[in-house]
């Protein structure tokens, strides 16, 4: 190596992780300051699942299979799905957020510093309670993993997993807040994210082809739980599990890519 | 009064502008909302095809019927009020209302109203064209009942209206209504059946929902639309205005005090 350089990757991703901190930090001061809302949100996001959980029986109270799905196979994709919504929640929910940041002129200033607009959002603001969920999906699928009595051998791709699941609702968040770019005002689209994570805790077959259809190569929500715990359970080959890492992965480029054309295409609101 | 309600009116208008002035925006909502809709509906076409009768009381076309009415109300009711009201206490505009001569609680209820007939407009379209769609028959909706439902849906928005103010109004206290808001909606999501059916749940769950005022919310417009007779119908409507009068006395005091008691840097 030439003297005088140096190399580029680790000083990347040393400034890559000094920002997140920085970034980190600041959010955690702001948690400090509102800290009697952060012990009501905790509550909150507590009842939130234990609601979710509870409907689930209720509506089992009713029903034996839910297109032969049984309730155990329910709260197993019910804790999948929440761990992986619970780690987008954590570092990328802020994408969100994109219309305000259009709508109030504040888009303008993320343009102006030396970091790319789509890791500024994020890092803009964490759900700080959303480790909450993360603790309380783990703590569901545990349960029903070990009530499925589903082969200890899985458990060494379960990070795979998890990571293609967040993967692909921080592609559907970032893909769907570049309609703002767009639009500007805040079209009920980019709520969608949080919206279709009530629909990924069901199994994907239930609905007619064109929404599986949609499910599995549009917004690829049957990939974050439906299609793993099928594979899990058997009902599908193994080799599906990569195929869901490079979807996700794949996904999560394209959605990129569309932002950045998304910030080409952003004029200010000139407020 | 006549003062109140011309400020309430303009409120409601301006709210009603400054939403539909981004038209892609409500296009892409009413697309989003029907699209919601529609898997709403093939999600209960699946749950009430595995079951062997009624869920809890409703046949599928009752169900359909229920999600749509559900999907309708909610962006009508004043959810968002507590929100701006935190708002404004959280960035300090809550000064330039209470300077104000008209209390801030008329033109956030103007301001509710407008949102309300705007999200109404951008839902109420889809809903619609997809009740077409999918109910298989429909209840005969005659003169009285539409009366009742009005009185009963007015009754509702007065309850969500105050207990959106007594939310609001915890930010004094909070500085901030994230949290707040996040329990706000759980709460009301489960217990006035925004998930499912109050039906759907047992027994002894639905003692307690019966002295609450939650189920006028949705279940008993709901069930009024569809000409269904309900044990709530009759005491949701004395309990329901019952709360809302100790939400509004309890409101009263609590931001009488801590307006008094407000302190407001400059900026």
């Amino acid at each position: 190596m030439a003297e005088g350089k140096r190399p580029m990757r680790p000083i990347k991703l040393r400034r890559g992780w000094d920002i997140f901190k920085a970034y980190f930090s600041v959010s955690f001061k702001e948690l400090e300051i509102y800290d009697k809302d952060f012990i009501f949100g905790v509550v909150a996001m507590i009842i939130e699942y234990i609601v979710g959980i509870l409907s689930i029986f209720f509506i089992f109270d009713y029903i034996d299979l839910l297109n032969g799905w049984s309730l155990s196979e329910m709260l197993f994709l019910y804790g999948l799905n929440l761990i992986g919504y619970s780690l987008w929640s954590s570092f990328f929910i802020n994408t969100i957020t994109l219309p305000y940041y259009i709508q109030r002129g504040e888009f303008d200033r993320l343009l102006l510093r030396p970091i790319a607009p789509i890791i500024q959002v994020m890092l803009d603001g964490f759900n700080d309670d959303s480790w909450g969920e993360l603790l309380t999906g783990l703590i569901v699928f545990a349960i029903s993993w070990i009530t499925l009595d589903i082969s200890p051998l899985y458990l060494l791709i379960l990070p795979i997993i998890f990571l293609s699941s967040c993967l692909i609702y921080a592609a559907t968040s970032i893909l769907l807040s570049t309609v703002s770019f767009f639009t500007v005002a805040k079209a009920d689209v980019a709520n969608l994210t949080m919206e279709i994570k009530e629909f990924a805790q069901y199994p994907i077959s239930i609905y007619p082809k064109v929404l599986q259809f949609i499910f599995t190569f549009i917004l690829p929500i049957a990939c974050v739980s439906f299609i793993p715990s099928a594979v899990l359970f058997g009902k599908l080959s193994p080799w599906y599990l990569p195929l869901i890492l490079i979807g996700s992965l794949l996904f999560f480029g394209i959605a990129v890519y569309i932002w950045n054309k998304g910030v080409k295409h952003y004029g200010s609101t000139g407020t | 009064m006549r003062r109140i309600l011309t400020y309430i009116r303009v409120e409601a208008k301006l709210a009603f502008i400054s939403k539909s002035t981004y038209r892609a925006a409500t296009i892409l909502s009413a697309l989003t909302n029907t699209f919601l809709m529609i898997i709403y509906i093939y999600l209960w076409k699946a749950i009430c095809a595995s079951s062997d009768g009624a869920l809890g009381g409703y046949d599928l076309n009752e169900m359909i019927l229920y999600i749509l009415i559900v999907k309708l109300l909610k962006p009508l009711y004043p959810f968002g009020v507590s929100q701006l009201y935190g708002g404004r206490v959280k960035n300090g505009d809550i000064a330039n209302y209470l300077l104000k001569p008209v209390r801030m609680e008329w033109q956030l209820l103007g301001n509710a109203i407008g949102k309300g007939c705007y999200d109404l407009l951008t839902n109420g379209g889809p809903a619609l064209i997809l009740s077409l769609l999918f109910v298989s028959s429909w209840p005969r909706v005659t003169a009285s009942t539409f009366f009742l439902l009005f009185a009963y849906v007015i009754s509702a928005y007065a309850f969500v209206f105050v207990f959106e103010l007594c939310i609001g109004v915890i930010s004094y206290y909070t500085s901030n209504l994230w949290g707040v808001n996040k329990l706000k909606r759980s709460v009301m999501s489960f217990f006035a059946g925004e998930l499912l059916p109050l039906t759907l749940y047992p027994q002894a769950l639905l003692k307690i929902l019966r002295i609450l005022p939650f189920a006028s919310v949705y279940l008993v417009p709901s069930n009024i639309f569809m000409g269904i007779s309900s044990e709530f119908t009759l005491v949701s409507f004395i309990i329901v205005w019952l709360f809302t009068f100790v939400l509004l006395t309890f409101y009263g005091m609590f931001s009488h005090k801590i307006t008094k008691n407000i302190m407001v840097y400059g900026g």
